[in-house]
């Protein structure tokens, strides 16, 4: 009895190491992505800049995924940055040149002690690398920022970039 | 009074050069060269300058040209910076000057300034370390006469001015003493051989004595002679009167000698390191000096045991009262306040020293307290107790002595702390930057770090910040952060990363290109 219920303890000590750190960074709730495909981002910030409240968070949408639609949120502000891609893209037979580089969400109050989700959908260009993929991200308060940045993808950087992996596409996807 | 006055003047003719000697501060440090170290110029310059903190005199410098000849040269600088001139020579290639320098704590130190005209064709390693028999026989010599001078002068001192007058000094402090006599000039032959870094055999020829004769010992070792002569003459001598001028004067010099060389004496500030040494000196002078006269009187059994005894045990506090307050400050001064440093062999032998202190206090606390008073009133046992236990003692300042003379090899750690050493010059490119890092002085302890940054095609790069983290993962030390700031110069400057430990380190550059874009420039050192 004894035996079981430490071993319990111990299996549930273990998840929570195992789980808290991915918790504790900015992460995208959706790990995985196909080539090609459109794809439903939501980041979710799981706290503040230390203890403070987040007022602003933004998201660098790097080159390769276009048609970038991001999704209004109550007592937020929502900008977009718009500029030149660097390559062109085909957006359902339109080809597409420009579009959304940045999105804020500015204005708003999500204190440290609470959580939230921040939406935006867009398509992987085909064109695309297998791998991982970043969406720079960065949480702005009052007096300081958490700057989830890091894209070296090495193990234990202090602040990653949000990322998901990018996979082939399937057989015979056309929508 | 009057007599009162006269003493106290004549006490102050003595202490007088303790507090007027020049402003000497510690080991002489090598601060920078021109041409600077590892420089590649188009030229060789007709002179070579070296600049120390402190004034030093030149004993040796020798030019090893790029095909490896080596060229005494002869040159008699001295100052803060030395002129060297080189003889002249367009030949490209690595020139190393291989120098030797006498500061004004009488440390010779050595070094080799590297420079190369037109192209780096690397040179031998050269080594600029000594006879190890003159190092050896330097250490013999120095223990011996701190042992002839403590026990023996400051043994014969204690039984003329303890004794009374009837009796005659032991034989075997004569002797003592005579074995200081000789050692204190063969201390100054192998002092200035170890300077000069020749072989043994050059004692026979009249260098090393010069050399040795001009340092800073030169004086400290004429005193401690003069000092055992004093006692010599104290332990002859039969009439008490002469012999107390004698004795006094022995216990006065031979401290003073001590303050007069040696690093903790030129450590600053020196109107407080001097007098401490002084005071120690004085301290161990008395308390050493007692041990043999009173192992012997416990053998011997007498009316006069009691009494001297008595007023040994009496005074005793005073001397080890002194001896702690003056240790205590000096050791404080030497080690510096950058805890890091202090384990060096300098910190290993104060460790091993005050360890056999601690035993030797235990001892003496037993004597005093457990043993003198039935030994005073002529308890058998306590007598032979006493004297077994001062016996333990003598051989334990024997031993301290020959720590204390180890110290002649070991740079205290305040000397090390002001060394430039080496800095470490790093360059990490990624396919984005590229960065040159300088980490001074690259040593453990406290580092300052100095990055270039640049792009790929060596053109500028303006950050927004820029994060300094060292780590040490094999020896479990987590990162320690230092945001770098951008000087004037162009340079990013990182202040105050500790490496407290040598070993292998990471340093991570994280540079933060623009809002959304860090880069992380990454390196090994190697931290000694």
């Amino acid at each position: 009895m004894i035996r079981s219920l430490s071993r319990a303890a111990l299996s549930v000590a273990t998840l929570t190491t195992l789980v808290l750190p991915s918790f504790a960074h900015a992460t995208l709730e959706t790990q995985e992505a196909a080539l090609g495909a459109s794809y439903k981002a939501v980041l979710r910030v799981p706290h503040g800049c230390g203890s403070e409240a987040t007022n602003v968070v933004r998201i660098q949408i790097p080159e390769g995924f276009f048609a970038v639609k991001p999704m209004p949120k109550a007592g937020w502000t929502l900008d977009t940055v718009t500029g030149p891609y660097e390559n062109t893209y085909n957006n359902h037979g339109t080809e597409v040149t420009e579009g959304v580089k940045e999105i804020v969400w500015s204005n708003g109050n999500l204190p440290n002690e609470w959580y939230d989700e921040f939406v935006f959908r867009g398509t992987f260009a085909d064109s695309l690398e297998e791998g991982k993929f970043y969406f720079p991200a960065i949480q702005e308060c009052a007096n300081g920022e958490e700057a989830w940045i890091d894209t070296s993808g090495e193990e234990g950087v202090d602040k990653p970039a949000p990322s998901l992996t990018l996979v082939p596409a399937e057989h015979g996807t056309g929508h | 009074m009057i007599k009162r006055l006269r003493l106290a003047l004549r006490w102050l003719l003595v202490l007088l050069p303790l507090f007027v000697a020049p402003q000497a501060l510690a080991h002489a440090v090598l601060l920078e060269t021109y041409p600077a170290q590892n420089a590649v110029i188009a030229s060789q310059p007709d002179v070579m300058s070296l600049t120390f903190n402190e004034p030093v005199s030149i004993l040796s410098a020798a030019l090893i040209t790029p095909d490896g000849e080596r060229i005494e040269l002869s040159t008699d600088a001295n100052g803060q910076v030395l002129q060297i001139a080189l003889p002249s020579s367009d030949d490209p290639g690595t020139r190393v000057l291989s120098w030797r320098v006498v500061s004004l704590d009488g440390h010779p130190v050595g070094g080799t300034s590297i420079f190369s005209v037109g192209e780096v064709t690397g040179a031998a390693d050269v080594r600029t370390a000594g006879d190890p028999w003159v190092t050896l026989l330097l250490w013999l010599a120095k223990a011996i006469l701190y042992g002839a001078v403590f026990f023996g002068a400051g043994g014969a001192a204690f039984w003329v001015t303890h004794a009374s007058d009837s009796y005659q000094s032991p034989r075997y402090l004569k002797a003592i003493i005579a074995v200081g006599l000789i050692a204190a000039p063969l201390s100054l032959g192998l002092h200035g051989a170890d300077a000069l870094a020749v072989s043994l055999g050059s004692l026979l020829t009249l260098a090393p004595w010069v050399v040795g004769a001009g340092t800073s010992y030169g004086p400290s070792a004429v005193l401690l002679f003069t000092a055992l002569v004093f006692a010599g003459a104290c332990a002859h001598e039969r009439i008490g009167r002469v012999r107390s001028w004698f004795a006094l004067g022995a216990m006065i010099l031979a401290p003073l000698a001590l303050a007069l060389s040696g690093h903790a004496s030129a450590a600053s500030p020196q109107w407080l390191t001097r007098p401490a040494v002084f005071l120690h000196a004085a301290g161990v002078l008395y308390w050493a000096g007692a041990l043999f006269p009173l192992a012997l009187m416990l053998r011997r059994k007498d009316v006069m045991t009691n009494n001297v005894l008595a007023t040994f045990s009496k005074r005793i506090p005073f001397a080890v009262a002194a001896i702690l307050v003056s240790g205590a400050t000096l050791a404080a001064i030497q080690l510096g306040s950058d805890p890091t440093r202090w384990w060096t062999p300098y910190g290993e032998v104060l460790a091993l020293k005050l360890g056999l202190l601690a035993v030797l206090f235990v001892l003496a606390v037993i004597n005093r307290f457990a043993l003198t008073n039935p030994a005073l009133s002529g308890n058998a046992t306590a007598q032979t107790r006493l004297r077994a236990i001062i016996v333990t003692e003598i051989v334990l300042v024997a031993i301290i002595f020959g720590l204390v003379a180890l110290w002649r090899f070991t740079p205290p750690p305040r000397a090390l702390a002001l060394q430039p050493a080496r800095e470490i010059a790093l360059h990490i490119h990624t396919d984005r930057i590229m960065a040159d890092l300088t980490i001074t002085p690259g040593t453990v302890g406290t580092n300052d770090l100095s990055i270039y940054l640049m792009d790929a095609e060596f053109g500028p790069v303006n950050p927004l910040e820029v994060e300094v983290a060292v780590s040490a993962p094999t020896l479990g030390i987590e990162s320690n952060r230092v945001m770098a700031e951008l000087g004037d110069d162009g340079y990013w400057h990182a202040t105050g990363l500790v490496m407290p430990l040598a070993g292998k380190w990471d340093i991570d550059v994280a540079v933060r290109l623009t809002r959304f874009e860090l880069v992380t420039l990454s390196d090994r050192l190697d931290v000694r």
